[in-house]
């Protein structure tokens, strides 16, 4: 096999025809578990015991003859000795066919008795949100610059008014269109009254500003599942949700469909959830998540 | 009329038209047929394409011949396929991605640098297809392009086009990444050289190793591979002139670029295998360290699933001494389902994110608002300045400006 001819920068090159064969794998998730499109929990073959190994091996008898009838197993299938049922005909692994949300309060299963479907009891902090409103008149950025004390201006830089409040803690950038937006609270409540005493000191400094069409345009939330998690693993059977290029950010990027979140996993077991519009988007979705993270997750 | 006041020298009339005498433009004479004057015969090329009326764009040349950047797209992605050496499927794979991600109008507009790298970007979509084990930082050195826009080019591509390219695993890389450690008798002194075989196999049981102790997880491939490249190296010899040999000599010796990182990864994997090699039975219990750590490396590997299993369960005694009360349920947790860790119980290998976790900002407590209430007039007021403050703010703003037009 003769060397390839390279340049020094190179750092692994392909190799000539017919050395493509890996060596050994490590990760190999792909064995045991079909299309990939159920989400499966997949154990490390290092150190089973021989009860988890029977468990496993009843998991597999039962999605084969799953497989056989084309429908998609439930998704919070740990290994179990029961197969939870399949309820709807999804066929998206982001669906839990088990829960329905209401749109501010978290979850409560429905179905308590199998653990598959135990809610995790973890909740998800929100950490960030993202608001506008419309103050419903033309402003003077210069004027207001001018008149607070809590406001930069920099028109070469960007052309709003960049305004703090203390309490709640947050930012608001405001626009000559009278357009506003406000970000930093950790609530919707919060974010609302934030943006009102914005409105009141735009009022105060002489502009006959309203408060129309405020709503919340992003919530951000963060929670730890307290253990680690084999993002290689979850990438390899998860690929058409996730994103992991560990040359690029070293957590995986999960997009999940239903509800439309963006989650950030990282090894540590942190998670970062984005794109919510309301509180309950956030909370479903780590329900969602909190079941297949489990089943990545390995004690050394 | 040509141009108003223009008069004929032969006859004296002022009606002048625009004749073009096939390409060349005439001022010509409609009542005698004198020519007043004429243009070139020969046009520039730039010319002919911008001094038309119809936009080369909207000409139906357009369609007919493909545009110049998408030409020399494709040549560079038939270069980067011949330097690659991928298979002739695989390149004409590679250049159909490129012509459809070209075309579309998510690329059609970008900017020349962006279409020079989602030509690489194909290319290493085509590879993770195909199974083809190449790492984005191969690409970026290729490309000599910022390895973020690499990156956001690429998933951009993938989304456009819709296509599944799974991401290498790090093993597979680690055979190519050998390949390029000149290593051979040939390149070194005979002390030194070590083939790419026996190298690949040792390294591949200590990137095993690594993995199992999260030290690879949401990492940077590239230097991990070094490192174990590195470590396999020694360990497969472990005379006195291997072992004095730093990893950034070895990188110069067998002619690889050597990072910042590699060697952090080099002491967190010796760690490693010190914590292993602490439950070698024949060491009766003595120290093992990190220098001494590497003549036992063959040992090591040979046993680890035994040690690993030792490791663990010392570990969980040591857990179980130190909180005397809850010793006695977990120590029989070795082998049952694993039971949820709390915070304060470690196990053995962490990743080391959680090892050496940040220390948060303090959070403050959240407090309750409803969002309608009433806003105190003095709390409004202290985001307001004086006209006093005011002034002062102006007076002070034009002594700068004054002084800085001094200056």
């Amino acid at each position: 096999m003769e060397q390839n001819n390279s340049l020094p920068p190179f750092q692994g090159l392909a190799s000539p025809q017919g050395a493509m064969t890996p060596g050994m794998p490590i990760f190999s998730p792909m064995m045991p578990y079909g299309s990939g499109l159920t989400p499966q929990p997949v154990t490390n073959t290092n150190s089973l015991s021989l009860l988890e190994e029977q468990q496993r091996q009843q998991q597999q008898q039962q999605q084969a003859s799953a497989q056989q009838a084309g429908v998609p197993g439930g998704l919070g299938q740990t290994p179990q000795l029961y197969h939870s049922q399949t309820v709807t005909t999804t066929t998206l692994p982001g669906n839990t066919p088990l829960y329905t949300a209401t749109p501010l309060t978290p979850m409560t299963p429905i179905t308590p008795a199998t653990p598959a479907s135990e809610s995790s009891g973890i909740v998800p902090q929100l950490q960030n949100i993202v608001s506008t409103v419309n103050l419903g008149c033309k402003l003077d950025l210069k004027t207001i610059a001018l008149r607070a004390r809590n406001a930069e201006y920099n028109p070469k830089r960007f052309a709003a008014v960049i305004m703090r409040i203390r309490e709640p803690r947050t930012t608001a950038l405001i626009f000559s269109s009278g357009k506003m937006v406000c970000t930093g609270a950790k609530s919707e409540e919060q974010s609302r009254l934030a943006a009102r005493k914005y409105a009141r000191v735009v009022q105060k400094l002489g502009f006959p500003a309203k408060f129309l069409d405020f709503k919340i345009q992003n919530m951000v939330g963060s929670c730890d599942v307290k253990f680690p998690i084999r993002l290689e693993g979850l990438v390899l059977t998860h690929q058409q949700f996730s994103s992991y290029e560990p040359e690029l950010f070293p957590g995986l990027i999960y997009r999940m469909i239903k509800p439309r979140i963006v989650l950030l996993i990282f090894v540590s077991g942190k998670v970062v959830l984005t794109g919510a519009k309301v509180r309950g988007e956030i909370y479903e979705a780590f329900e969602n998540i909190y079941p297949i993270l489990k089943g990545f997750r390995k004690t050394t | 009329m040509a141009t108003v006041g223009l008069k004929c020298p032969e006859c004296g009339s002022l009606d002048i038209v625009d004749d073009e005498h096939y390409s060349q433009p005439q001022l010509v004479c409609a009542d005698c047929g004198a020519v007043v004057s004429e243009g070139l015969l020969t046009t520039t090329r730039s010319e002919e394409t911008q001094g038309t009326d119809v936009r080369y764009s909207n000409s139906t040349e357009v369609d007919k011949k493909p545009c110049r950047n998408l030409i020399n797209g494709i040549h560079r992605v038939r270069a980067l396929c011949r330097i690659l050496r991928l298979t002739f499927l695989m390149e004409e794979t590679a250049e159909t991605h490129f012509k459809q991600a070209y075309e579309h109008p998510n690329f059609i507009r970008v900017s020349l640098q962006k279409k020079e790298v989602l030509a690489g970007c194909c290319v290493l979509a085509t590879c993770r297809q195909h199974s083809w084990p190449i790492a984005m930082g191969t690409i970026c050195c290729l490309l000599e392009a910022n390895p973020r826009l690499i990156g956001v080019v690429y998933q951009e591509m993938v989304k456009t086009l819709k296509i599944e390219a799974p991401p290498t695993s790090i093993i597979n890389l680690l055979e190519t990444h050998c390949q390029a450690y000149k290593l051979s008798p040939q390149h070194v002194h005979e002390e030194l050289s070590e083939s790419s075989k026996d190298l690949t196999k040792r390294a591949a049981v200590l990137l095993e190793l690594a993995a199992d102790a999260w030290l690879v997880t949401g990492r940077q491939p590239i230097p991990i591979l070094t490192a174990s490249i590195f470590l396999a190296w020694q360990s497969l010899k472990p005379t006195q002139t291997r072992l004095k040999y730093t990893l950034a000599r070895f990188c110069q010796m067998a002619k690889v670029t050597k990072s910042s990182i590699a060697p952090k990864r080099v002491t967190e994997l010796k760690e490693v295998l010190c914590k292993l090699g602490q439950e070698l039975p024949w060491l009766r219990g003595d120290e093992v360290t990190p220098q001494t750590v590497i003549q036992m490396v063959d040992d090591i590997l040979n046993h680890r699933l035994t040690l690993l299993r030792r490791a663990l369960s010392s570990h969980e005694e040591a857990l179980a001494s130190e909180s005397p009360d809850t010793g006695s349920v977990q120590q029989q947790g070795d082998h049952s389902q694993p039971s949820v860790p709390n915070s304060g119980k470690r196990s053995l290998f962490e990743p080391p994110s959680v090892r050496y976790a940040k220390i948060r900002r303090v959070q403050v407590p959240v407090v309750e608002v409803t969002g309608d209430e009433e806003i105190s007039d003095s709390e409004i007021d202290s985001y307001i300045r004086t006209p006093q403050e005011i002034r002062d703010y102006v007076e002070a703003k034009e002594a700068l400006a004054s002084s800085d037009d001094e200056l």
